[in-house]
């Protein structure tokens, strides 16, 4: 997983506070798990998107991702609404044993 | 795209800390957004009703919903958890025995690393009264297998297991690394898989253990029972889902190797778990997968895997017991009968076959004939034998009456099936030619009636084409019968149909 991010295992970064509802109108929500990984995938990862984000705009399958130490699936997956200072985590187990 | 920054918004805000922060050591995975070593795992402040507590102790807001039951769990109970499941597996299936010296096949990776961690917490909190060894094998790939060792050495210090660590090269005399710039990267995972079995065996023996357990988990027994189901290898689907297998030799003179047994104390526990369980318990494993693997066939498995669990929660553990319920009833079944397992003559460790795999694919690489042993291994050995260039003892012979009766259906698939090789080279004839020919018949894109019919005949045998590619001999041979039919097929000439079955039509 770090090779994607250029051998960083952890990175402090800035992520916009809000995102556009969509291409059209000015109205914008807060950011939530589902703006956040098309935007890493194209402001962060250095190589190969696809073994980040899966087809449906998910991260892939096989990768874990934790909110502040808590599976993500506790917090609503997609749409979590990211506060201040979050910690993501992103745990690939596409690899051997 | 612009960063907003504000008060309101910005998700981190903390002025003076770069983009990008040091490295974790500890921690696996790659943390974004994060430079604090101190996760907030709990959320203390008190008052505020806390948001996901955990199912069982309703006291601590829960970190992990559980991939099996949907349960939503705190840490501590989710360690307790955990453990207990396994103690329940090895308790259950009498895994163990008191006094049992048990080599934990450990590779540095997370299931390995988590294995060795909680089989040593167990064997202390409920006094199995096990000596316990870790046991890696050096496939001798740089740049990811010695870096992977290093971790297990840490392992080693860090819960005090003694190691041992064989290596493909003081055991075969050649490495990964030698075996692929021989081979190319096709294929070499044959060769890893086939040595990494017996090293474990071999290194069992050196070790003088009773038991090998393994850090195969739920996922990765669903995957292969899918992928075995697809195949229609019922040996192997057989032995992937029995939690315990004992390679038993029927052989009176079976050597040590028959009396180890293996076990996969993980058969029932997520991936999901193993890797949460390594995460929060900090372990330190090693996570890069193999330089050498792409393993685009287990991939698949596994991506259909995950679509079916997110349909069907369950989809895991239904997999596992309907490749339990198949290969009951296969076993039920006595028209089928399964290969036993001997020694090989050569060696001498486990083998299904009178020479094992390791000894056929070592000699392919010794003669400078590496396709040897890969693809349809009975037929090359009949082949081998009959060249004359080979060994006799390549040649499987019908000494092992039992195996003949396999079933008709093993014989296209499953390389553990033999043969008499008093029929073997008519047949064998026969069915190399019918690849070229239907080769042939696809490239010419002939529309002739029997061309198609060829062409399905031999579509069970085309893959294994490829072993032939390099032996400028047969390719005559083939070349000049493929003509010789191709024209008979013109001619109007009748062609066997059905892959084994037609052996017998011919």
């Amino acid at each position: 997983m770090e090779l994607l991010f250029d051998n960083q295992k952890s990175i402090q970064t800035d992520v916009p506070a809000t995102f556009p509802l969509d291409s059209s109108s000015n109205s914008r929500h807060p950011t939530t798990i589902r703006d956040l990984i098309p935007w890493i995938a194209s402001n962060l990862l250095k190589e190969r998107p696809e073994l980040f984000v899966g087809p449906n705009g998910s991260v892939r399958s096989g990768i874990l991702v934790l909110i502040n130490d808590a599976d993500w699936e506790l917090e609503g997956e997609l749409d979590y609404v990211l506060q201040n200072e979050d910690e993501i985590v992103f745990i690939s187990t596409l690899h051997g044993g | 795209m612009a960063t907003i920054l504000n008060e309101a918004g910005s998700t981190r805000s903390e002025p003076g800390s770069g983009s990008g922060s040091g490295p974790h050591t500890s921690a696996p995975g790659s943390r974004l957004g994060s430079g604090s070593d101190t996760p907030r795992s709990k959320n203390a402040t008190s008052g505020k009703p806390l948001r996901n507590p955990c199912n069982i102790c309703q006291t601590v807001r829960a970190i992990l919903k559980r991939p099996k039951t949907g349960q939503q769990l705190c840490k501590d109970c989710f360690f307790h958890v955990f453990e207990t499941e396994i103690h329940n597996t090895i308790v259950d299936n009498h895994l163990f025995n008191r006094g049992n010296r048990v080599a934990i096949g450990a590779s540095g990776g997370k299931d390995s690393t988590v294995l060795a961690y909680v089989l040593k917490l167990l064997n202390d909190r409920y006094e199995y009264g096990l000596d316990l060894v870790l046991l890696s094998i050096d496939e001798g790939i740089t740049g990811y297998r010695d870096d992977s060792l290093e971790t297990v050495k840490r392992n080693r210090d860090q819960y005090q297991i003694p190691l041992l660590i064989v290596s493909y090269k003081d055991l075969y005399g050649w490495s990964m690394d030698d075996i692929v710039r021989e081979i190319g990267r096709k294929n070499n995972c044959t060769f890893c898989g086939v040595f990494r079995r017996q090293a474990l065996d071999r290194g069992a023996i050196m070790l003088n253990v009773d038991h090998i357990v393994t850090g195969h988990n739920a996922d990765d027994i669903a995957e292969t029972v899918l992928m075995n189901i697809l195949r229609g290898d019922l040996p192997r689907l057989q032995r992937c889902t029995s939690i315990i297998t004992n390679d038993t030799s029927d052989d009176s003179s079976g050597i040590e190797t028959s009396k180890i047994l293996r076990s996969k104390p993980f058969k029932y526990t997520y991936e999901k778990e193993i890797v949460m369980y390594a995460y929060f318990k900090k372990l330190d494993y090693f996570s890069t997968e193999c330089i050498y693997s792409p393993n685009a066939y287990r991939g698949h498995a596994r991506v259909f895997l995950k679509d079916l669990e997110a349909v069907r929660r369950t989809a895991i553990v239904d997999i596992i017991h309907s490749g339990e319920a198949l290969s009951a009833s296969v076993q039920a079944n006595e028209s089928t009968k399964l290969p036993t397992m001997s020694t090989c003559t050569r060696c001498g460790y486990i083998s299904s076959n009178e020479l094992c795999k390791a000894c056929l694919l070592l000699e392919g690489l010794n003669k400078g004939l590496p396709q040897l042993g890969i693809g349809h291994t009975s037929k090359i050995r009949r082949m081998h034998g009959k060249d004359g260039s080979g060994t006799s003892s390549l040649s499987t012979t019908t000494t092992n009456s039992p195996e003949l009766q396999v079933a008709p259906t093993f014989k296209a698939g499953s390389p553990l099936a033999t043969e008499s090789s008093g029929q073997a080279s008519p047949a064998e004839v026969k069915i190399l030619h019918k690849n070229v020919m239907a080769n042939k018949a696809a490239k010419a894109q002939k529309p002739s009636k029997t061309a198609k019919k060829a062409a399905r005949a031999g579509l069970q045998d085309i893959k294994y084409s490829a072993p032939f590619k390099d032996m400028a001999l047969y390719t005559f041979v083939l070349v000049t019968f493929c003509v010789w039919r191709l024209y008979a097929a013109v001619s109007g000439q009748h062609l066997g149909m059905g892959g084994p079955n037609s052996k017998e039509n011919e």
